[in-house]
C-alpha cells in the first residue's frame, strides 16, 4: 500500500512542478493584473467610496440598497431576458453557419467574412442601418408586415413593449459571426479519421453530426455558452446607439447601470456591489451549464 | 504548498490596501518643486474644442507672467469627467482644470476662491448672477470662462416664401405654436417643418424653468405645461416626432441646413455650426436668430444657461500662480479672446459684448441678443446633486409621454415622485 | 410533373434537383450575406458624403458626389499614421505574449493533472465575470504603482493576460485525445516536448481564432487607451477617431472614413488566419 502512495505522490509533486512552471508567464500577470483588480473591487463594494478621500467602509449597505432600488431591479430583469432571447438564438445560428460554412462551397472564404463584418463594422453605422430598416413608419420589415395584412405593426425601438427584443435582435446579428469563427475553429480541430471511421459504420451525415462532430465539440460548446453569457450581460454599446436605454427604461440593462453609476456618478461602490451581484448572477447560469453538460457526458 | 499559496495571496491583499490608501500622496510629493519665486509649471486640464482658444489666451498671459508655464491636456469629450477623475484620484495632479462644477463638486478637492478673489481685488462684477451660480455651501469653488445658452434660429427664406412675418423677439409658447403649425406644409418626403425641437429633455421642459420653478422642486406642476406643449406641437404635425427622430438619427444641424425647417431652438454654439456650414458652402438660405419663445407673463429673451468653469485643485503647490492664471482665463482679458472667438463668456462688460459681435461683418444680424439675455441655471448647483439622475428621469418619463404610452399627468406624476425617491432621499441633505 | 414513374427521367429529375437545390442555397447564402454587410457598406457609402448627406430616409447608398476628401482630411487632420503604428505595435505585443502565455498555461490546465488545478481554473474563469467598469480604477492605481501609465505597455500588459486565451486554449486542447499524448511520454518527450511538437501543431485553428479576437480586441479596444493613454503621441486610433466627436457636434462623415481606414488591418488579419482554418489536422493516429 505504501509504495504506490509514494510514487503517486512524487507523481504529483512532479506534475505540479511542470505545471507551475508552464503558468508562471501567465499566473504573475494574472495575479496582478487581474485578480487583485478583482479583490480590490470587492472590497470596494463594501465602501461609499467616490474615488477620493477616506475609504469608508458601510458594511452590507450597497447590497441592502441594491434590493430596493427600482433601477436596479428594472436593469436586472431586462438583463436576464436580453440573455434568453439572445443567446440561444445565437449559439444555434452560429452553429448553423459554421456547418454550412465548413466547407464544400465555392467562396467559402468570402462568405465567412460577410458573416464576420458585423463584428468590426462601426457601431454607429450599424444602429443608424438598424434604425431604418426597424423604422415603424417607412422601414422595410413593418412594410412587410403590413403588405401581409397586419394592421398594427410594433414600433420595435421606439416601443416599450418591443424595444428589448429588437435590440436583441441586432446583438444576434452582430455577434453570430464571432461564435461561428469559435465553431469554425472547433470543427477543424476534430481529427477526420473519426469521420472516416464513422463512414466504415456507414453512418449519415446527421447521425455523423451528432456522434461525431457533437461531442468533439462539447468543450467548445462548454466555453461558447459561458463566454455568450459573459458577454451577453456585459452588452453595453448596442444600447448606448440604438436606444440609449429606451424609451423609458426598457432597455436599462445591468452594465449601463454600472457604467453609468461609475462613471457619471462616480459611486464607485454602489458600482462594484452591481457588479457582484451580476457576477453571482453569471456564476449561478455557469454552474447550471456545467451541471447540464456533466449529465450530457453521461 | 496551499500554505505557501495562501500566504502568497495575503501579502498580494495588504498590497492592494497599500495601493488603494497610499498613492493619493505620492505625487503630490513629486510635483512639489520650486516655489513661486522661480519658474512655475502648471497643468491643466481642458475640453478638446476649447484648447486652442485658451492656448491663444495662453500666450497673452505667459507675455505679463514669464515665470509660469502652463501645459494643456485634452480628452475626448464624453469621456472628459472619467478621465479626469480617475487621473486626480490616482495622485495625478492638475492644478487647474475646466469643467461644471457640479461633476466634480464631491471630490472635495476644488479650492475655495474667496479668499484669492478678495485679495487680488478681483472684479467679479461681469459674471453677473452666474457668479452665485458657482458657490456651493457659500464657496465659491470656480469661475465661469464660458456658458452656453438657448436661442431660435430661423430660416428667413422659408419665411420670405411664406409670405409670414418673421418670428418676434417676445413671443409666449402658444404663439409659437400657431406660427409653427402657419410655417408647416407638404407631406411626408418634402414636408417642410415649422419647427425643429432637439430630442433632449431640457428642449421640453425649459419653459417652466424659465418661469422661475426648477427640476428638482417638490411640486413640478408647472412642467405639466411645458410637457403638453411640446406634446401639442407634435400633434400638430408642426415638429418631428420623437420617434422619428430617435429612428433616423436626426440632429438639430444637419436638420436646419437641410433647409426645410423653419425654427431651429438650440444653444448659442450653433452660430458657429452655421458659419461653417456657409463657409464650406453647405447652405444657402439667409437665417437669423431671436430669442425663444416664453411663457406668458414672463419677460422677453429669459433664457437658460449652462456655465462652464475653472477650477482649482485645492492640493496644488502652485495656488498662487494657479490662481493668476484662473483669474486670467476666467476674468475680462480671457473673456476677450474667448469673445472673439465666438464663445458666450462668463464675464461680460460693455469691451467683451463688443469682442463678441465683432465687426457685424458675419451673421447672424441680431447676435446681440445672445448678450441681452435674462438666464435661469439650466439646472440647480446644491452640494451633492447629481445632476445626471434627474436628468435621467425626466428623459426616461419624458420619453413615454412623447411616445403617447402615458399622459402628461401621469408623467409629471411620475417624475415627481421619482426624483423624491431616487434623488432626494439619497442626496439632499 | 416530376412523379412519372421513368427510371431515366427520375434520374434526370435527380440531377436537375441536386442543382436546384444547390441554387437555393446559394441563394440563400448570398443573401444572407447581404444582411450581413449592409451596414458596412453603409460606413463605407458614408464615409464618402458630405456631411449633410449621411442621415435621412430612404437611404442613399451611393453619395451624390463622391468626397474622396474625407480621408485626405482624416490622415491629415489628426496624425492619423501614428495612431496606426502606435495600435499596431499595442495589437502585436499583446496577442503574441497573449498567444505564449495562455498556450502554455491552457495546456497545464487541460492536460497536466495536480490537485489544486481546477480550483485555480475556476478563479480565471471567474474572475472574466467581473464587468471591467469596476476593475478599472484598481488596475489603474497598480499600473500607476509600478510606473505604467500613460506607456504602451499598460495595454499591452492589459491584453496579454486577459483569461479569455487561457479558457480558449484549455478548451480546445480538451479534445486533443490524451493516448497521443500517453504515447509521447513513452516515447520520452518531455511535456514541453509534448506541448511544442504535438499540441501547437494540432492547434493551429485555435491559435488563429485567439490571434484574430486578441487583435480585434486591442484594435478596437476604446475604455483602455481613453484610461491609460494621455500624451498625444501615444494615442491609438480608436482614442485619436474621439476627436471627431465634440461637445455639440460629430462630425460623421470624418468618422466614418476614420472608421474604415481603421477596419482593414482587422480584416486582414481575419483573412490571413483564416488561412489557418484548414483541416491540417487531418491524422492525429488515434481513433476516439
Amino acid at each position: 500500500m505504501g509504495a504506490p502512495k509514494k510514487k503517486k505522490s512524487n507523481f504529483t509533486r512532479k506534475n505540479r512542478l511542470v505545471a507551475y512552471a508552464f503558468l508562471l508567464p501567465n499566473i504573475i500577470g494574472f495575479l496582478v493584473f487581474i485578480f487583485i483588480p478583482v479583490i480590490a473591487s470587492f472590497l470596494m463594494s463594501f465602501t461609499s467610496w467616490n474615488g477620493f478621500g477616506q475609504i469608508e467602509f458601510i458594511g452590507f449597505e450597497n447590497y441592502v440598497n441594491l434590493i430596493h432600488d427600482p433601477n436596479f431591479r428594472i436593469s436586472f430583469i431586462n438583463s436576464i431576458l436580453f440573455l434568453l432571447i439572445s443567446v440561444p438564438i445565437t449559439l444555434f445560428l452560429s452553429m448553423v453557419a459554421a456547418v454550412a460554412l465548413n466547407k464544400g462551397i465555392r467562396f467559402v472564404k468570402v462568405f465567412r467574412t460577410a458573416v464576420f463584418l458585423p463584428y468590426v463594422t462601426a457601431t454607429v453605422a450599424v444602429a443608424a442601418v438598424w434604425q431604418l430598416v426597424f423604422n415603424p413608419t417607412m422601414g422595410p420589415i413593418n412594410g412587410f408586415l403590413s403588405s401581409i395584412g397586419i394592421d398594427n405593426p410594433p414600433g420595435w425601438l421606439t416601443s416599450p413593449e418591443w424595444a428589448l427584443f429588437s435590440v436583441s435582435i441586432v446583438y444576434i446579428w452582430h455577434s453570430v459571426g464571432y461564435y461561428m469563427v469559435l465553431y469554425l475553429a472547433g470543427l477543424q480541430s476534430i481529427p477526420k479519421n473519426l469521420y472516416e471511421a464513422a463512414d466504415i459504420d456507414g453512418a449519415g451525415p446527421i447521425s455523423k453530426f451528432f456522434n461525431v462532430t457533437i461531442p468533439m465539440m462539447s468543450p467548445i460548446i462548454f466555453f461558447t455558452t459561458i463566454i455568450g453569457v459573459i458577454n451577453s450581460f456585459k452588452v453595453f454599446d448596442f444600447i448606448f446607439v440604438l436606444t440609449d436605454g429606451g424609451p423609458g427604461r426598457s432597455t436599462h440593462v445591468l452594465v449601463y447601470d454600472i457604467y453609468n453609476t461609475a462613471f457619471k456618478q462616480f459611486e464607485y461602490g454602489y458600482a462594484s456591489a452591481m457588479a457582484y451581484v451580476l457576477f453571482l448572477l453569471i456564476l449561478i447560469f455557469t454552474f447550471l451549464q456545467y451541471q447540464g453538460q456533466k449529465k450530457w457526458n453521461n | 504548498m496551499r500554505k505557501k499559496c495562501w500566504s502568497l495571496v495575503m501579502s498580494l491583499l495588504i498590497l492592494v490596501g497599500l495601493v488603494l490608501t497610499g498613492c493619493g500622496d505620492s505625487e503630490e510629493k513629486n510635483t512639489a518643486k520650486g516655489d513661486s519665486s522661480s519658474e512655475v509649471n502648471l497643468k491643466m486640464a481642458v475640453f478638446p474644442a476649447d484648447e486652442e482658444t485658451f492656448k491663444k489666451a495662453y500666450e497673452e498671459f505667459h507675455k505679463e507672467n514669464p515665470n509660469i508655464n502652463i501645459e494643456f491636456e485634452s480628452f475626448p469629450q464624453k469621456q472628459y469627467y472619467e478621465k479626469i477623475r480617475i487621473q486626480l484620484s490616482s495622485g495625478i495632479g492638475y492644478d487647474l482644470f475646466a469643467g461644471q462644477i457640479d461633476t466634480m463638486v464631491d471630490t472635495g478637492i476644488l479650492a475655495p476662491l474667496d479668499e484669492h478673489i478678495k485679495e487680488s481685488d478681483m472684479d467679479v462684477s461681469g459674471f453677473g448672477n452666474m457668479y452665485d451660480a458657482m458657490k456651493v455651501e457659500d464657496e465659491v469653488l470656480g469661475l465661469p470662462y464660458r456658458k452656453s445658452n438657448w436661442m431660435m434660429y430661423y430660416n428667413k427664406d422659408l419665411f420670405d416664401e411664406k409670405g409670414v412675418e418673421y418670428p418676434s423677439d417676445d413671443m409666449t409658447w402658444a404663439e409659437f405654436r400657431e406660427l409653427s403649425e402657419k410655417m408647416t406644409s407638404g407631406k411626408a418626403g418634402n414636408k417642410t417643418y415649422g419647427a425643429y425641437i432637439q430630442q433632449w429633455p431640457q428642449t421640453w421642459y425649459m419653459s417652466a424653468v424659465q418661469d422661475g420653478a426648477s427640476i428638482i422642486d417638490k411640486d413640478l406642476s408647472p412642467f405639466k405645461d411645458a410637457l403638453q406643449n411640446r406634446v401639442d406641437l407634435e400633434k400638430d404635425g408642426s415638429i418631428m416626432s420623437w420617434s422619428e427622430q430617435i429612428t433616423t438619427g436626426a440632429h438639430y444641424n444637419a436638420a436646419f441646413q437641410k433647409g426645410n425647417v423653419a425654427m431651429n431652438i438650440i444653444g448659442d454654439w450653433h452660430v458657429a455650426q452655421l458659419r461653417q456650414a456657409e463657409a464650406d458652402g453647405d447652405i444657402s438660405f439667409d437665417w437669423d436668430v431671436v430669442p425663444i419663445p416664453h411663457p406668458e407673463g414672463v419677460q422677453k429673451n429669459t433664457t437658460l444657461a449652462l456655465p462652464v468653469g475653472l477650477m482649482m485643485n485645492k492640493n496644488t503647490k502652485h495656488e498662487e500662480a494657479a490662481f493668476k492664471a484662473l483669474k486670467f482665463f476666467t476674468g475680462k482679458e480671457g473673456a476677450k479672446t474667448f469673445a472673439s472667438e465666438g464663445y458666450i463668456t462668463g464675464y461680460v462688460d460693455d469691451e467683451i459684448k463688443e469682442a463678441y459681435l465683432g465687426d457685424g461683418s458675419q451673421k447672424p444680424e441680431n447676435l446681440h441678443y445672445f448678450l441681452e439675455t435674462k438666464e435661469y441655471p439650466e439646472y440647480p448647483m446644491l452640494p451633492g446633486v447629481k445632476n445626471i439622475v434627474v436628468q435621467q428621469i425626466y428623459k426616461q418619463e419624458g420619453e413615454l409621454a412623447l411616445l403617447g404610452e402615458q399622459t402628461v399627468e401621469e408623467t409629471i406624476k411620475k417624475i415627481e415622485e421619482r426624483v423624491q425617491s431616487e434623488w432626494a432621499s439619497k442626496y439632499e441633505e | 410533373m416530376i412523379t412519372t414513374g421513368e427510371g431515366r427521367m427520375q434520374e434526370r429529375n435527380h440531377s436537375s434537383m441536386k442543382i436546384v437545390r444547390k441554387i437555393i442555397r446559394y441563394v440563400v447564402i448570398i443573401l444572407i450575406s447581404l444582411v450581413m454587410i449592409l451596414p458596412f457598406l453603409w460606413m463605407i457609402s458614408s464615409s464618402l458624403k458630405a456631411e449633410s448627406e449621411i442621415f435621412g430616409f430612404p437611404i442613399k447608398w451611393i453619395p451624390e458626389m463622391f468626397h474622396w476628401s474625407n480621408y485626405k482630411e482624416v490622415w491629415t487632420k489628426i496624425p492619423f499614421h501614428l495612431y496606426y503604428l502606435n495600435t499596431l505595435k499595442i495589437a502585436v505585443s499583446a496577442t503574441v505574449l497573449l498567444v505564449i502565455t495562455s498556450s502554455l498555461a491552457g495546456y497545464v490546465f487541460a492536460k497536466v493533472k495536480f490537485p489544486e488545478r481546477d480550483k485555480l481554473f475556476f478563479l480565471y474563469i471567474a474572475t472574466m465575470m467581473i464587468p471591467y467598469q469596476v476593475m478599472m480604477i484598481p488596475q489603474f492605481m497598480i499600473m500607476k504603482q509600478i510606473g505604467l501609465v500613460d506607456s504602451h505597455w499598460s495595454l499591452i500588459l492589459l491584453g496579454a493576460f486577459n483569461p479569455f486565451g487561457v479558457f480558449l486554449f484549455r478548451q480546445f486542447f480538451l479534445s486533443i485525445p490524451d493516448e497521443l499524448l500517453e504515447a509521447a511520454r513513452i516515447d520520452g518527450l518531455t511535456e514541453f516536448g509534448i506541448y511544442r511538437k504535438i499540441i501547437l501543431p494540432l492547434s493551429k485553428p485555435a491559435i488563429a481564432t485567439l490571434v484574430i479576437f486578441s487583435f480585434m480586441h486591442a484594435w478596437n479596444d476604446f475604455l483602455g487607451p481613453l484610461i491609460y493613454l494621455t500624451s498625444d503621441n501615444l494615442y491609438t486610433i480608436q482614442l485619436g477617431m474621439q476627436f471627431f466627436i465634440t461637445e455639440y457636434n460629430t462630425e460623421y462623415a470624418l468618422l466614418m472614413a476614420a472608421a474604415v481606414s481603421a477596419v482593414v488591418p482587422t480584416i486582414i488579419v481575419y483573412f490571413l488566419a483564416q488561412d489557418q482554418f484548414v483541416e491540417g489536422v487531418a491524422n492525429t493516429g488515434v481513433k476516439g
